[in-house]
């Protein structure tokens, strides 16, 4: 149970008097904890900026700067190179995976790492669609990873954290169907059915509603769907996850989308809880 | 009191007569099975061990292979499917008649459509058959309209059989929960027409004829007409009970060699382990307990054969060359070396023991000609030959065991595989830390093989050949039954409040307090139990309660999300 509350205060000035830059450190790492980022990852931080950019760059010039007009989310340029390079006769598919992936990529990692926002996500993905709408002119269909649908469990409202992840899923080449939020576990069942979904994506911000994401996993297992179902949230912890079977727990965007390859690539959900753990 | 134990085998049906509780072996009988009729092969065992007074026994346990048969090969299909609430994904090919009903619950157990119970009354005046599997959405969770609908079918047909899915397994997955029941519709004639036969001509009273279970317990013959489907794998448990009752130890590996596969358990504190998701059954998971196993096809009628100039071990198993009655007619030709489809008598390890000197099975000329000629045609000499051939037994025998003792598969030729084969260089030992059981007639040659590379204990017992029979005498009647107890919150007037529910026989009980559910759940699982004992005609027993949390932590306080009570019976 907690504590008194005057005691964890005490505690806090005292701590805050001993060691103020741990202090505040702590208190930053505190409200990031909130948002999805890990403490540990973050403390032993290595890469910068530049490494990780250098870490996704396509050796190919021209595919380089294309990876940059993602990063930067300059649809302009985006839209002028991919059309450029089709000209050239580089193969349409070769640059979705080669050009505009990398650049989305990278904005992703920078995502998790604390170094972008989401406005930047956004932006960079709405960059990418442009070059992947022309190279599907070009190419017909662009092969999707695999189809998802996200959701956020019934009478919760929050969808922030949701909207998210969704945009990394579809910049990371998945088929994504947003269902919105407030969504009760029947519609979902009903959409895994109708629209033959590999995956669904749970999320809740409230306590109280974090039962609605236990209700769609095993609604799903009951009807014998073999959909799994990644949970996260700020209300949503590894631990309450597990209390049920069909389900998976990730802490960040970028754990969903570690999720969504391993499951879609045919891992079953207790194969995939395992390999995040 | 004497205890009679007959296990039908795929190839052969073995039979004990044991002196209890002395547990000394005093008559053995091993006759081959004939696969298409069961109940022949328990009666030519039964006559083998010429018992003088069957109605002295003090029980008669038999485990048979018929569920497991049924389960691979399929039957005649005679059920009518009754779906409540859910349409079937898949058409459903294991039944000839399917009826789809509005009705079902959600995940907590509460109504979610009203039973349809006049659209059942008409779709029952067409239905022909007379066995009925039902199945409801949440069944598992909330039973009432799986019973409703039972009672209703009854009223109509009483002499049908009926089986609900949720009564015979609790997971989740309603399409598995009808399957199970309409195999289980199925085998209940099947069950109960051999139970009868051999009832008839045996002359041992019902009362004191057991079945065995999946799990190694036994059931009484009512019950074992009621659940065929709970007998599913009891031949590797029988083979895992008996292997820890011939050495006396409580913990063992226990290798079960027979004629085309080879069965490894794991013995742990006197108790076979079980299968976490169920009996693994040709290819897929039923949700039905049953022992843990790993099977290899490695047994004494392997085929051995020439392919590209080099000799192979393969996964099929044909009759020993050795122990042909005709064996130089079929070795005028060499069509025996090759992996001809359709072959009956080849070149087996049983050959290979025989003509190595390492057992006494067989005729030793015929096996010794038969691994010459394989030998030319590898341009190997005999020593060769037989180092190259026990080389390939002995690595598949170590793959399987590791596999069994780490739950993890290593592929065959992967980096694990090379590592645990060795080389000249490097000879890899493993340390196991219980003795290994062997089990079955062929067992010791196999496992003189792994002389210098298991460090462990290494036991053939007395009487291994009818190990099997002697798991069947040797359980006893026992039963486990969880019931849990859900933590659901529930809206009241705007206010959130914390209900627990606990499944019932017929429907689903709501407490507002936990001490009172884990309580009512303790009470129902336990009388359940008890009353499963008295069937099973057990006047000791002993009853004991387990309560477990699964819990989780959130915002750094431990909340309950389900408590599972765990109540279990075991014959005294």
């Amino acid at each position: 149970m907690v504590r008194h509350m005057d005691l964890l205060v005490e505690e806090l000035l005292e701590f805050r008097a001993r060691d103020p830059t741990r202090y505040k450190r702590l208190i930053q790492e505190g409200m990031l904890t909130e948002l999805g980022f890990e403490i540990e990852s973050k403390a032993a931080k290595v890469a910068t900026v530049d490494e990780i950019k250098a870490k996704y760059r396509p050796r190919d010039v021209a595919y380089a700067s294309i990876a940059d007009a993602v990063i930067a989310g300059n649809r302009a340029k985006v839209e002028e190179l991919v059309t450029a390079s089709i000209s050239k006769g580089k193969d349409p598919l070769d640059i979705v995976t080669n050009a505009l992936m990398p650049g989305i990529q990278t904005q992703c990692e920078l995502y998790d790492r604390g170094d972008a926002f989401v406005p930047e996500i956004l932006m960079s993905n709405a960059a990418m669609q442009v070059g992947i709408k022309i190279a599907q002119e070009k190419l017909g269909d662009v092969p999707t990873k695999g189809k998802i649908a996200s959701f956020v469990a019934e009478g919760d409202l929050h969808d922030i954290g949701k909207n998210i992840v969704v945009a990394i899923l579809r910049a990371n080449g998945f088929d994504v169907l947003d269902l919105g939020r407030d969504v009760s576990a029947d519609t979902v069942v009903a959409a895994a059915k109708e629209k033959g979904l590999q995956m669904i994506n749970g999320s809740t911000l409230m306590s109280t509603t974090k039962a609605g994401l236990k209700k769609t996993a095993e609604t799903l297992e009951e009807e014998g769907l073999k959909v799994p179902i990644a949970c996260g949230g700020a209300a949503v912890s590894r631990g309450y996850v597990e209390t049920f079977n069909n389900s998976i727990y990730g802490r960040s965007p970028l754990d969903a989308v570690k999720i969504a390859t391993g499951v879609c690539s045919g891992k079953g959900w207790e194969e995939t809880r395992k390999a995040l753990r | 009191m004497y205890a009679l134990g007959i296990d039908v085998g795929g190839s052969f049906t073995d039979g004990v007569l044991m002196e209890l509780p002395g547990r000394a072996v005093l008559k053995v009988a091993k006759v081959p099975t004939d696969p298409d009729d069961l109940a022949a092969s328990v009666l030519k065992c039964f006559y083998a061990l010429a018992i003088s007074a069957p109605s002295l026994l003090s029980r008669f346990c038999v485990s048979t292979t018929l569920a497991t048969n049924a389960m691979v090969e399929g039957t005649k299909k005679d059920v009518c499917a009754i779906c409540i609430g859910l349409r079937p994904k898949q058409s459903i090919e294991y039944a000839n008649e399917v009826v789809t009903i509005d009705g079902g619950h959600d995940a907590s157990g509460n109504e979610v459509h009203p039973l349809d119970l006049s659209k059942l009354t008409s779709a029952m005046a067409r239905v022909n058959s007379n066995s009925f599997a039902i199945s409801a959405r949440f069944g598992v969770r909330n039973p009432e309209h799986e019973v409703m609908t039972s009672n209703e079918v009854l009223n109509v047909r009483p002499s049908a059989t009926v089986v609900r899915g949720s009564e015979l397994v609790g997971s989740l997955g309603m399409e598995e929960r009808l399957f199970l029941a309409a195999k289980n519709a199925e085998l209940a004639h099947v069950m109960s027409g051999l139970i009868r036969a051999i009832g008839s001509v045996t002359k041992v009273p019902a009362s004191s004829t057991y079945i065995l279970k999946g799990d190694g317990s036994l059931v009484s013959t009512e019950e074992a007409a009621l659940k065929p489907i709970m007998t599913v794998l009891s031949g590797p448990a029988a083979s895992a009970i008996g292997g820890s009752v011939l050495t006396g130890s409580r913990n063992a590996l226990v290798i079960d060699v027979g004629g085309t596969t080879t069965d490894i358990s794991l013995i742990h504190d006197g108790r076979v382990r079980l299968a976490q998701n169920g009996a693994a059954v040709g290819g897929s998971r039923l949700r039905v307990p049953a022992v843990d196993i790993t099977t290899i096809s490695l047994g004494g009628n392997t085929e051995i054969f020439f392919d590209d100039g080099r000799p192979k071990l393969g996964h099929r198993a044909v009759r020993p060359l050795c122990l042909a009655p005709d064996a130089p007619r079929l070795m005028k030709d060499r069509s025996f070396l090759f992996p001809v489809s359709g072959k009956v008598y080849g070149i087996t390890p049983t050959d290979l023991f025989r003509a190595k000197g390492r057992s006494e099975y067989g005729d030793k000329g015929i096996a010794t000609a038969a691994l010459a000629a394989l030998a030319q045609a590898c341009d190997l000499s005999t020593d060769e030959l037989f180092g190259t051939l026990e080389e390939m037994i002995r690595s598949r025998l170590l793959r399987s065991l590791s596999t069994a003792l780490t739950e993890v598969m290593l592929s065959e030729g992967g980096d694990a595989d090379t590592l645990l084969r060795g080389g000249p260089h490097l000879r890899t030992v493993l340390r196991v830390g219980v003795p290994i059981v062997g089990i079955g007639a062929p067992v010791r040659p196999f496992l003189d093989l792994l002389e210098g590379r298991m460090e462990c204990e290494m036991i053939v017992p007395e009487h291994h050949e009818v190990g099997n029979a002697v798991g069947v005498v040797c359980t006893g009647v026992f039963g486990r039954r969880e019931v849990v107890v859900r933590c659901e919150p529930r809206m009241v007037q705007g206010e959130q409040v914390m209900t627990y529910n606990v499944t019932t026989s017929c429907g689903q009980r709501t407490f507002p307090d936990c001490e009172e559910a884990v309580k009512f759940a303790a009470a129902i699982g336990t009388s359940e139990l008890r009353d499963y004992m008295e069937r099973s005609r057990v006047r000791k027993y002993q009853t004991k309660v387990y309560v477990r949390d699964i819990t989780y932590q959130e915002y750094g306080v431990r909340k309950v999300a389900e408590t599972v009570v765990t109540v279990t019976v075991e014959e005294r």
